[in-house]
């Protein structure tokens, strides 16, 4: 069962290119004060906007730091965000939906339709209105996003739930004496982990989507902390004269959400192969 | 009829009378409906009588079989014994104490008492979680035994059922569907308890394997003595196994007595075509078949009078309007058919 998963897997090209990707971004992350070329928050007012040099490989911002510097630790609150809030979401979605499709009956309406409720905000709009309310700190913008972001986790984990309480082997737990506890935590929700693990992917993706436009519209990541999105900001204003300054962290955007999908698709095609319809 | 090797000769025992062993389990007018609610405007509710006035008793240390086509309500009422679904009305009086309605801590006392062996080998195990601790968890949950004691048992109770105790550290998918089977039987075992269901333990497996599984069942009998409610739509297993065999159809039995009064005396129309439906290894034996026309009814329409009346080639013009009661024919023997 695993060999066939890494084996349909590897022999996906564009899952394995997505999960270099996603590698070579953590490598990059974590190694971000030994490989970062300059302090990325040194200002050098006599080389601004310089053009990607030798020594500038990405050229500067108009503040004359190193483009490449900011853009290697500003993957880091990609991460950041990207885990954290998916680790929120999967938390309060798992949970809500491993209690909708366990107990059903009136448990799962009123959860499902708190979820109705939750889809039917544009939620971009609904961070954007939070985060005008609260400060905007790397942390509430993770919580925010991780809140706002649970409901597709809930119904996928119901949808299991409900399709595998059924089975013998859970029936065989309640024989034995096992309580709704166990019988959730032990029997049911190990079974139902592939998909919310795909899902997880996929809203890591989605997480750091949103990071990066709240830090473009100056709601997100404050400067002078570096993010890919507040770095693009800096980017626009100078468009015309600095085409650098918008075009890396662009792609590096780009790039990993790239990644983080075709991973994610790739571990849901690998997982079971009937899926992919 | 019995085409299965024998791992012992104890099988030609004189059949337990019901009065001289203590009765372990009392079932007393059993019901057990579903209701299916159907129509997206006009709610139509629409009641399925799966078990429908059940009352047998179950003697210490007897295997009672149960059989009927797929659909009868066997496995429900089987379901319905090991408190897996709650009974609409009825008792269930194990040990002499109602346990039909039984909640929380006394539902888990229960639960030591009474285990079931399910169809399916390869559903019937969780896939994430290893052999020593499927059979293990009951040990943990009724705080039976801990740590070096647990594991102890564990493979006490992996050799009693023919596996090897190394065998414990393995995924159910390395094992093959009579293995899955025994690793099921453990784990019912780890309660040591006094009634076992067994619903279609082999239906699931090679002829060969079934032996094995059949075999098996009947020495844990001995040496544990357990009593089982064996649920089969196989005659020949059933015939095999039991002391005394119950036949069901669309709910409710038709037909109750000891096993030799069943095969070789069947008083019921559908006891004797499912008997003349059993192959028979002798290909020179002459046998009458009586067909059965058509499938078992719908359970939501179930015919008038007598349930079976529809594919009774004895029909009677009374057998359309009035249900026959089960009635004692001869000793220990019931059958409810309005034939003599």
């Amino acid at each position: 069962m695993k060999t066939d998963f890494w084996y349909r897997f590897f022999r996906n090209k564009l899952a394995v290119a997505g999960g270099i990707v996603v590698v070579a971004l953590f490598a990059v992350s974590l190694l971000a004060p030994w490989i970062a070329p300059c302090d990325p928050n040194e200002i050098n007012i006599d080389r601004v906007l310089e053009s990607p040099s030798s020594e500038h490989l990405l050229g500067t911002d108009q503040l004359g730091r190193d483009v490449l510097s900011r853009m290697i630790w500003g993957s880091r609150i990609s991460l950041k965000v990207g885990f954290v809030a998916t680790g929120i979401a999967i938390l309060v979605g798992a949970v809500l939906g491993a209690v909708a499709g366990y107990y059903g009956r009136w448990v799962d309406s009123v959860i499902m339709r708190f979820v109705d409720v939750m889809l039917c905000f544009p939620s971009f709009f609904l961070i954007l209105a939070v985060i005008a309310l609260l400060e905007p700190s790397i942390w509430n913008i993770m919580i925010v996003i991780g809140l706002t972001g649970w409901m597709g986790i809930t119904r996928l984990v119901r949808a299991d739930f409900i399709s595998l309480k059924e089975r013998d082997f859970v029936q065989a737990a309640r024989v034995i004496g096992a309580g709704d506890g166990r019988i959730i935590f032990r029997h049911i929700l190990p079974n139902a982990m592939a998909s919310v693990l795909v899902a997880a992917t996929l809203g890591v993706a989605g997480a750091i989507l949103t990071e990066s436009a709240l830090s473009f519209l100056g709601i997100g990541v404050q400067p002078p902390t570096p993010s890919w999105g507040n770095i693009l900001t800096a980017g626009k204003d100078n468009i015309d004269i600095a085409w650098w300054l918008s075009l890396y962290p662009g792609l590096a955007i780009l790039i990993t959400v790239l990644g983080y999908n075709l991973l994610g698709e790739g571990i849901r095609d690998s997982l079971d192969p009937r899926l992919r319809e | 009829m019995n085409t299965f090797p024998q791992e012992n000769t104890t099988n030609g025992q004189p059949v337990k009378n019901a009065g001289s062993a203590p009765v372990l389990l009392d079932v007393v007018d059993l019901k057990k409906y579903f209701h299916v609610v159907s129509g997206l405007f006009t709610r139509r509710r629409s009641t399925v009588k799966a078990v429908d006035g059940i009352s047998l008793s179950v003697v210490k240390g007897e295997t009672l079989g149960l059989v009927g086509e797929s659909g009868c309500g066997k496995s429900t009422l089987g379901r319905v014994i090991a408190r897996l679904e709650t009974p609409t009305d009825g008792m269930i009086l194990f040990d002499g104490n109602n346990v039909a309605d039984i909640e929380s801590s006394e539902l888990r006392n229960f639960r030591k008492r009474v285990q079931l062996i399910f169809q399916d080998p390869y559903s019937s195990l969780n896939p994430r979680m290893s052999t020593g601790s499927i059979v293990g968890e009951a040990l943990v949950i009724h705080n039976i035994a801990k740590g070096k004691e647990r594991k102890r048992r564990v493979s006490e109770l992996l050799k009693t059922v023919g596996l090897t105790e190394e065998q414990a550290d393995r995924y159910p998918h390395e094992f093959s569907g009579g293995q899955r089977q025994r690793i099921g039987i453990a784990r019912a075992l780890s309660v040591n308890p006094d009634l076992i269901i067994a619903d279609e333990p082999v239906s699931a497996l090679d002829v060969s394997i079934q032996a094995q599984i059949l075999n098996l069942l009947k020495r844990l009998q001995r040496e544990f003595g357990l009593t089982y409610i064996f649920i089969s739509h196989d005659l020949s297993v059933v015939g095999h196994v039991s002391d005394r065999i119950a036949v069901m159809y669309l709910g409710k039995i038709v037909e109750l007595g000891e096993k030799s009064q069943i095969l070789q005396t069947p008083l019921h129309p559908y006891t004797r075509a499912l008997l003349s439906a059993v192959p028979m290894p002798d290909p020179r034996s002459k046998k009458t078949r009586i067909p059965l026309a058509g499938d078992i009814p719908s359970p939501f329409a179930p015919p008038s009078g007598c349930a079976f009346h529809p594919r009774c080639p004895f029909r009677m013009d009374i057998c359309s309007t009035l249900e026959p009661e089960l009635t004692q024919r001869e000793d220990g023997h019931f059958a409810a058919c309005h034939l003599p």
